[in-house]
Parts: C-alpha cells; sequence; structure tokens
C-alpha cells in the first residue's frame, strides 16, 4: 500500500501515542522506540517539509497560494514514497479556495482518525499550549481557529485550519473520499489491544497479538513518561512542563467548572452524543 | 508586461553574479558595466519543459534548463546558469516576482553554476563570515539583524552563496536587505519608516540596509545551525564528521533542484570542502522566545574565543 496513510486530529487526542504505537509496531524490536526518533515526516502543516515539496519558500507565498499548493505537495510526496508514509495531521478536512479536498484522495491511502472527549481536550490542550481553559474552550467553538494562524510571527509550521472542536470531527468522520479508521481515545486507553489491534490491521501492520502487545507496552503512558523524564521529548512546547502529562480519561471531572464542562456540552452536544460522550459510561 | 517597466541595460550585482537584467531590480546594488555572468531577459517561456527529470509543484528541471512558475505572478526559466527568461502576468505584483528570482530562481542559477547555497544569513565579523543557517522560522533572519543592531555587517540575509573553488570557502554578498516578520520587527525595534512591504498579502517586511552591508565576501569563519527546541535554555554543541555534512547538505537551500538537476557529487564535494574547512555548531534556542540578547552573546562570545 503505497501513498500517505494520514493520523488525523484534534490536537491533544493521542495523534502522538498512535504515531509511537505504529512506529514501534513496525520496528518489532525488544525496546521501545525512541520518542525523539519517531520515523517519518511529522506533522503536514510542517513549513520546512512544504518548502521542501512546493520548491520555493512558502514565506514568499500568500496564505491563499500556500493553502492551494499544498494538495500538489502531498501529491508529489506519495509519488515519490517507497512505501506507506504516516503523516501526522492537525488540519480539518476542508476544501481549499479552488474547492479541492486540502487532503487529496488521489495521494492518500486511508487515515485513522481520533477522536477524544472534548472536555478532556480542553483541560489537555490548556496544560500543553499555557492558556487558560476558558480561551481554549472558545477556540473550540471559533469555526475560524487555526494553529500557527498568527499572521505577524513566521512560525516552525504553516497555518491549519481547525474549525469547531465539532467541525472537525465531522469534517474527518464524514468524508468518504478517503478509508477511515475512526477511534476513540477513551477506547485506546480503555482496551488498547482491541483498538491499536485495529490501527495495526488498518495500517498494514501485522495484528498478530503478541506484537500489538508488546508495541503497546513500549508506547505505555509510563514508557513515554520515564523516556520523557530522561530526555525531554523535542514536540513539547516551552510553556507546557510535560508533553505526556497525564493520558487518563475523564480527568475533565476533576478540572473543569460546572460551567465549563456545561459550556463545552452546549456548543458540541450533537458530537458529544454520537460518540457516547453523553451516556452514562462517559459522563 | 504591465505592471513592471521594463528597462533597458541594468547591471546588478547579487550572490557574486553580475547581472544584466531587463527587469528593474531596486534592491539589488549596481555593478559596473561590462560582461554579465547572468543575463535577464523578459519573454515568454514555455509551460512545461518536455519530458521533464523531475518535477515539483511549482518547478520542473529537464538537463540545464529549470523552470519555475507561480500561477498568477510569473514564470521563469533559468538555462545553464547564464540566461533567465521572466514571463510576467499581465497585473503580477513586482515585489513578488523579485521575492521570486532573489530566492527560488537565482537558487538554481548557483546550482547550475557550480555554486553552493546555504539556507541562511551571513554577517561580518573579525574573524570572518558566520553564517546562520536553519529551517524556515528558525530566526535566521532575526539574529543577522540583531548582530546587525550591534555593528556586524551584514552579507547575506536567507541565502548564503557558498564560492568553493578556491583555497577557502567565501560567502558571496547578497543584496542589502533583511527579510523580518512583524512581530521580529517590533522586538528589534525597527522604525517602522525603514520597514518595507516587500509583496500584497504577505506580513514580511524588508529592512533595507545602509552601511550595515558589508563591502566584500568574505572567507567563511564558521556556521551555525539554529534549532528552535523546547528546552528554556540555548545550547551550542560543536558538530565533527559525517554530522557536520548532513547538517550542510540539510541547510542546502532548494536542495530538491540539485538532486533533480543531476549534481549530488558535485553538491556532496562542496559540503566535504566546507566541513573540512570550517566550524559549524548546532545552536538550540527556546521555541516561542526570541532570547535574542543571550543569542548574539552567545555566538559573539564563540567567536571571539
Amino acid at each position: 500500500m503505497n501513498g500517505l496513510l494520514w493520523l488525523a486530529s484534534y490536537p491533544r487526542s493521542g495523534n502522538t501515542w498512535m504515531r509511537l504505537f505504529l512506529a514501534n509496531a513496525e520496528a518489532g524490536a525488544p525496546r521501545p522506540t525512541d520518542i525523539n526518533a519517531i520515523p517519518g515526516p511529522g506533522i503536514a502543516g510542517d513549513r520546512s517539509l512544504l518548502d521542501y515539496l512546493l520548491g520555493a519558500e512558502t514565506s514568499d507565498l500568500t496564505d491563499d497560494e500556500l493553502e492551494r499548493f499544498r494538495p500538489a505537495a502531498y501529491r508529489v510526496f506519495a509519488a515519490n514514497a517507497a512505501k506507506t508514509i504516516w503523516m501526522k495531521i492537525h488540519d480539518a478536512y476542508t476544501l481549499t479556495s479552488a474547492g479541492e479536498p486540502l487532503v487529496p484522495a488521489d495521494a492518500s491511502c486511508g487515515v485513522i482518525y481520533l477522536v477524544r472527549e472534548p472536555r478532556d481536550v480542553a483541560v489537555s490542550f490548556a496544560h500543553h499550549a499555557g492558556v487558560k481553559i476558558d480561551a481554549v474552550i472558545e477556540r473550540m467553538a471559533d469555526p475560524s481557529a487555526a494553529l500557527s494562524g498568527d499572521a505577524r510571527r513566521l512560525r516552525e509550521q504553516v497555518s491549519q485550519r481547525l474549525l469547531t472542536w465539532s467541525g472537525h470531527v465531522r469534517s474527518w468522520v464524514d468524508q468518504d473520499a478517503i478509508p477511515k479508521l475512526v477511534l476513540r481515545y477513551e477506547d485506546m486507553v480503555a482496551d488498547p489491544l482491541t483498538a491499536f489491534g485495529a490501527a495495526a490491521r488498518f495500517a498494514g501492520l501485522s495484528d498478530d497479538p503478541d506484537g500489538v502487545a508488546r508495541a503497546v507496552s513500549h508506547c505505555s503512558f509510563g514508557e513515554l513518561s520515564r523516556q520523557e523524564s530522561e530526555r525531554g521529548f523535542k514536540e513539547r512546547l516551552r510553556i507546557a512542563t510535560r508533553f505526556f502529562r497525564s493520558g487518563r480519561a475523564g480527568a475533565w471531572r476533576e478540572t473543569l467548572t460546572t460551567a465549563q464542562a456545561a459550556r463545552i456540552v452546549a456548543d458540541h452536544g450533537g458530537v458529544m452524543e454520537r460518540f457516547g460522550y453523553l451516556d452514562g459510561s462517559c459522563q | 508586461m504591465r505592471g513592471i517597466p521594463a528597462l533597458d541595460s541594468r547591471h546588478y550585482a547579487v550572490y557574486g553574479l553580475v547581472l544584466h537584467s531587463e527587469l528593474e531590480c531596486p534592491e539589488l546594488p549596481l555593478a559596473a558595466e561590462g560582461e554579465p555572468d547572468v543575463v535577464v531577459r523578459l519573454g515568454a517561456v514555455p509551460a512545461a519543459l518536455p519530458d521533464p527529470c523531475a518535477a515539483g509543484v511549482l518547478y520542473q528541471v529537464q538537463g540545464e534548463r529549470f523552470l519555475f512558475r507561480l500561477p498568477g505572478t510569473a514564470a521563469f526559466l533559468a538555462e545553464a546558469g547564464r540566461e533567465i527568461t521572466v514571463d510576467l502576468t499581465p497585473d503580477a505584483d513586482p515585489g513578488a516576482v523579485r521575492l521570486l528570482l532573489y530566492g527560488s530562481v537565482l537558487a538554481a542559477v548557483l546550482h547550475q553554476r557550480g555554486v553552493l547555497p546555504l539556507h541562511g544569513s551571513a554577517v561580518a565579523t573579525d574573524r570572518g563570515a558566520v553564517v546562520f543557517v536553519g529551517a524556515s522560522g528558525a530566526g535566521k533572519s532575526t539574529l543577522a539583524a540583531a548582530m546587525a543592531q550591534r555593528g556586524y555587517s551584514v552579507l547575506a540575509d536567507d541565502v548564503s552563496a557558498i564560492d568553493t573553488s578556491g583555497d577557502v570557502p567565501h560567502v558571496a554578498l547578497a543584496y542589502p536587505r533583511l527579510l523580518l516578520w512583524p512581530d521580529a520587527a517590533e522586538h528589534l525595534a525597527v522604525p517602522e519608516e525603514q520597514l518595507q512591504q516587500v509583496r500584497k498579502r504577505v506580513p514580511k517586511c524588508g529592512w533595507r540596509l545602509g552601511d550595515g552591508f558589508a563591502s566584500r565576501p568574505m572567507p567563511v569563519y564558521a556556521v551555525y545551525a539554529l534549532q528552535p527546541a523546547s528546552a528554556t535554555q540555548l545550547g551550542m554543541s560543536a558538530l565533527h564528521g559525517a554530522q557536520k555534512l548532513r547538517v550542510l547538505a540539510e541547510h542546502t537551500y532548494r536542495r530538491r533542484y540539485l538532486l533533480a538537476m543531476g549534481r549530488a557529487a558535485q553538491h556532496f564535494a562542496q559540503t566535504a570542502t566546507v566541513a573540512r574547512q570550517v566550524r559549524l555548531s548546532r545552536v538550540t534556542r527556546p521555541r516561542d522566545a526570541f532570547a535574542l540578547d543571550e543569542l548574539t552573546g552567545l555566538i559573539i562570545a564563540d567567536v571571539q574565543q
């Protein structure tokens, strides 16, 4: 299977965890993969990667040009790939101003979309970015929200449209152009062998239970946390104390105020209900 | 041809080359008349190259021909390192045309001519030129601007053309402008009237260097590879052997063109020459913080030690 296998999610929803699992599953090694040496190109919005694929300085381009050229950049990447490439992406699945999907189906072999309880996302995002929870909740409800969207500074990543949290989920889960596997973060925590086994299968790797179990243990929260304590993690923002912070599901109950939790439900109730975040098991 | 007036004979100096250009290039220093290295003409270029050996999103390579096209702005055909034909889109933003010419297009010409363009800015010190290489967003131009404010003259911004043909690698003079993003210009307290928009709907600005631009090419003393990191402190570590080669390859400007041009062996020889003669260190700086005073201090101390 050639082309790009997208690991898509709203930020702080288990994307890095999934990438580490796949790296460990592919390596099949007796020892865990170094978290700072995950193979692959990194994130789809990486400016250097796009500079390289376009053969131009993305910083010479307008935002509109850059967005219109991104699908072609991913096609070039896929065309030159000798094997399946896993690519992390936080962009929502949107159309460019030319009416073309940002993520082109003809360069893609599939997408693993990870969805996480938005109340936990809010808590995790606030810690990661060093901002107030209310600001994150605001952002999760803002259809124009973007990562690295500040036009006043040159960032290592280009601007990436997030839409609202609900909009992000729907954009990927409801698209039919690219074959998809949708996993809930909570299921990855509760029953990792089943969830990650499905991911291995979808990614074209062996789903042999022993191999999956070993890869899961190599990217357990304890292992990732141990590695981060010893050597740090390059994807952590300076502002955050840790990238791998708690990894738990349901931590929002201890952190969010009633009003904050209610606001998220008011903003995203429809999608939350669809993914079982409003029934008894996750409430 | 509307939008940009075509002038007759114009001689400009950039990246160690003399350009004779029909396209007006007000940012480039004028050069004395004489036999130019590169002729820039206005004219039609083909929509595509026949049977290209490589193609990216915006460019194609076929032997000694390089085609770059930004729809709505211009297409450029660079041939054998000697000729550039510019096909302007009617009503193209002249700033955008020149931004592409000074960057990707002249980089292709440098590759064709066997000059090594590093993705970095360079400033002159008593010991020689120091080059700050790094990915887009690493802080190269901002650091060069901070050095300029401390009295170090600037040789190049973003593209440092390294001539490896002589005994010692030299950095050629680029042109007297630094490109800064609004937050960096603000942090450096560059007066607004000294900043010029380089392209409509692109936020980065040109900071015109007057006396702060160096007057001649200079041997390379050191290369610093800037890398934003999640660390809270600055860090510097000297690189050796194959690490140096890897970093120089990684920070070669438009490296993709080179491979398409079949010039991998030439490039390896160039980077090996630089690696043999020049100190190279990796500098990590906190992501999301300028830490400019500390960073310039660290560089200056390292150069002087």
